[in-house]
């Protein structure tokens, strides 16, 4: 599949607008350090950093995010009592892109002007460590997830996640709007990012828009409609994890179309096999109608259900017998 | 117009596989092709009619070819069905 793909980095301040689209779901507040704001997060892992602070400098990963917990803010304020700053001066001077400090625990003075100094960003969040470290985790595995952009459109029928791709003008977007009409969800034309997504059975792959600007569809001879606004919201999705590739071919009587449904065809996408459709187009056949049988078929499959094998079965077994009476 | 005689040898007779490498071949000739089981007579073309024959092992089926490549239809239909068994066995 073609493509462009790449990972970036975010800049910490991104972290902030994830949580604000959230709803404050992190509830995260900036307590210091604003000048470090574009500073870039270049890994989705984090650091607790117990040992840095104890003095212990080797392995330590500082360019990852630094999660300050109860215990590690209760062993700074020893620290910053006892007049044994040395280690936090030290831990100050590491390239750290951010630091979040759970249980909304108030830092010492000291900390805030180190911060603030070395333009290192602080956070609190009203989080428990290990609740926060579960949300951010699910968020930044999104952020850093492998992708690629594809050139097609993407809609979920029956919750199968359905990339319609082909030429231009063989009429994907007009299939879109018909399946729209059909009643299946919409969630992006012309251009798809795949995302890679690490899950509890291993990868799977999700679809969405590349660019969300709104769900507008370009319809020839029609001009843009946006979607929403002439089927409703209710017909608008985010994303879909990407079960089904339907490729519209013009018809080309000589080439061999499955004519069963015995055989998958496939696609490999970052790695991950695709199950792929190839339909003719012509006159007189209906696409969108043809696009959610395809999809209706993957759900019977998933429940074990295979017409084509059910017919020959039948068949089979009617040979047999016939050929008993004979 | 020609026609054949064709014995079906494989073990399984025109299941799903054979019926739609048949219909497949034959989609290939210009000519009009329909094959014949004692009484129904069916369009050689599609894989439905020739599944709905339900031919097993040892069944006689006549092939009725009509149109300007009838001979080389019938000779590859011949060829798929008797000597290469539907490449099945």
């Amino acid at each position: 599949m073609d493509g462009k793909s790449g990972i970036s980095s975010i800049p910490v301040s991104r972290l902030l607008e994830i949580d604000r689209d959230q709803d404050h779901l992190l509830g995260f507040s900036v307590v210091s350090g604003k000048d470090g704001l574009d500073k870039k997060i270049i890994s989705e892992e984090f650091n607790r950093p117990g040992l840095p602070l104890a003095g212990f400098f080797d392995c330590f990963a500082s360019r990852r995010i630094q999660i300050l917990g109860r215990g590690e803010v209760a062993f700074i304020e020893k620290l910053v009592k006892e007049n044994k700053t040395e280690t936090l001066d030290m831990f100050f001077n590491y390239d750290i892109p951010l630091c979040i400090v759970t249980h909304n625990s108030a830092l010492p003075r000291y900390i805030i002007n180190k911060s603030n100094e070395k333009s290192i960003p602080i956070f609190k969040s009203k989080l428990t460590s290990r609740r926060l470290i579960a949300l951010i985790s699910t968020i930044l595995d999104d952020v850093f997830a492998p992708f690629v952009t594809v050139h097609g459109n993407f809609m979920s029928i029956y919750n199968v996640g359905v990339l319609i791709t082909g030429k231009s003008g063989i009429g994907k977007s007009e299939s879109v709007l018909g399946l729209v009409e059909r009643g299946h969800k919409f969630i992006c034309d012309d251009i798809v990012k795949i995302k890679k997504i690490r899950t509890a059975h291993g990868f799977e792959l999700k679809g969405e828009p590349n660019l969300n600007y709104g769900p507008y569809l370009e319809i020839r001879g029609i001009g843009i409609i946006n979607v929403s606004q002439y089927f409703g919201e209710g017909r608008i999705l985010k994303s879909e994890k990407l079960d089904l590739i339907i490729d519209l071919h013009e018809w080309d009587g000589t080439y061999g179309y499955d004519r069963l449904g015995f055989e998958e065809k496939y696609d490999s996408i970052l790695g991950i096999q695709i199950p792929k459709k190839e339909i003719p187009v012509s006159p007189g056949r209906n696409i969108p109608l043809l696009i959610e049988v395809a999809a209706y078929r993957d759900v019977m499959r998933k429940l074990g259900y295979n017409s084509a094998q059910e017919l020959d079965n039948k068949i089979r077994s009617f040979m047999k017998k016939e050929k008993e009476v004979v | 117009m020609k026609e054949i005689k064709v014995e079906i040898k494989n073990e399984y007779g025109l299941h799903a596989r054979p019926s739609s490498l048949m219909a497949n071949l034959a989609s290939q000739f210009k000519s009009d092709i329909k094959v014949i089981k004692e009484d129904s007579e069916v369009n050689c073309k599609s894989i439905m009619n020739l599944l709905l024959l339900a031919a097993g092992k040892g069944v006689i089926l006549s092939i009725v070819a009509a149109g300007e490549d009838e001979d080389k239809a019938l000779e590859a239909l011949r060829d798929l069905v008797e000597i290469r068994k539907f490449d099945e066995d």
